[in-house]
């Protein structure tokens, strides 16, 4: 793959500007780099973070994790209607939980965050990004 | 929502590197051609046009007759022979598999998976 390319500064592209001391030279991985670092340091990735951090100590989260589990594995077994009944009691059970609701609420903040970028990201490469990144050879 | 300015630039950056990329351009160049030659593009408008109607009548529980299938998929031979939208569909794999390992780095480095969580899956 050929990732080392000649990138323009914001808005040359639509204005036609082909100053070449206004090119500078970076390569697509430097790009990511500088951009998985700036959104690293958000609010938003610090955020989610401690909540991925407080969701792994939680003790009553990783006990219904766990019930979770056991009910999946019991019903991939065929052992159906008391364990569905149950896992169902302990997705809301989970889903209730203050530490799950605010991983939950960091996340979509993350996601938001991501999408946003990605429609920038999408503008100035002329396709969309996230969306195009798929393997394979359907059309 | 608002990007801080310093988001915001990093993103333009990694969009403008990416825009300068062979793979990116060479698609870029593949689908205005085809767009601009009045066959393959009435072709592919057609074709796909007559898709989403099929798929659009058969979700909504319409039989859908086996000459219309048949007739769709002449339809179909003809728009993949064309020269313009060959080049097109193969410029978009390598386009495809291009922005896929841009995606996998950039997930990897942020410790997260990008493209679910732009894609909401």
């Amino acid at each position: 793959m050929e990732w080392r390319v000649m990138a323009w500064p914001a808005g040359s592209q639509e204005s036609g500007l082909m100053n070449p001391q206004r090119w500078q030279n970076i390569t697509v991985p430097e790009a990511i780099q500088s951009l998985a670092a700036v959104l690293r340091g958000t609010p938003e990735f610090q955020a989610l973070q401690v909540a991925a951090r407080m969701l792994n100590h939680d003790e009553a989260i990783q006990h219904l994790l766990r019930e979770l589990e056991v009910h999946q594995s019991a019903l991939q077994h065929g052992d159906s209607a008391a364990h569905s009944t149950s896992l169902a009691q302990v997705r809301t059970e989970l889903e209730a939980h203050p530490t799950m609701q605010a991983y939950r609420q960091a996340k979509q903040a993350v996601r938001e965050l991501c999408q946003a970028v990605d429609s920038v990201i999408s503008a100035a490469a002329s396709v969309e990004f996230a969306s195009n990144a798929q393997r394979g050879c359907c059309r | 929502m608002t990007l801080s300015s310093e988001v915001r630039q990093a993103a333009e950056t990694l969009g403008q590197a990416l825009w300068a990329t062979d793979t990116v351009r060479e698609y870029l160049r593949a689908q205005e051609r085809l767009e601009q030659d009045w066959t393959a593009h009435s072709l592919e408008t057609a074709m796909d046009e007559l898709q989403q109607d099929l798929t659009a009548r058969y979700q909504a529980g319409e039989k859908v007759g086996r000459e219309e299938v048949r007739a769709f998929h002449v339809l179909q031979r003809q728009a993949w022979s064309h020269p313009l939208i060959t080049a097109r569909d193969l410029a978009r794999i390598q386009l495809r598999c291009y922005l896929a390992e841009a995606v996998v780095d950039l997930g990897i480095q942020l410790g997260a998976d990008y493209r679910a969580l732009v894609l909401g899956k």
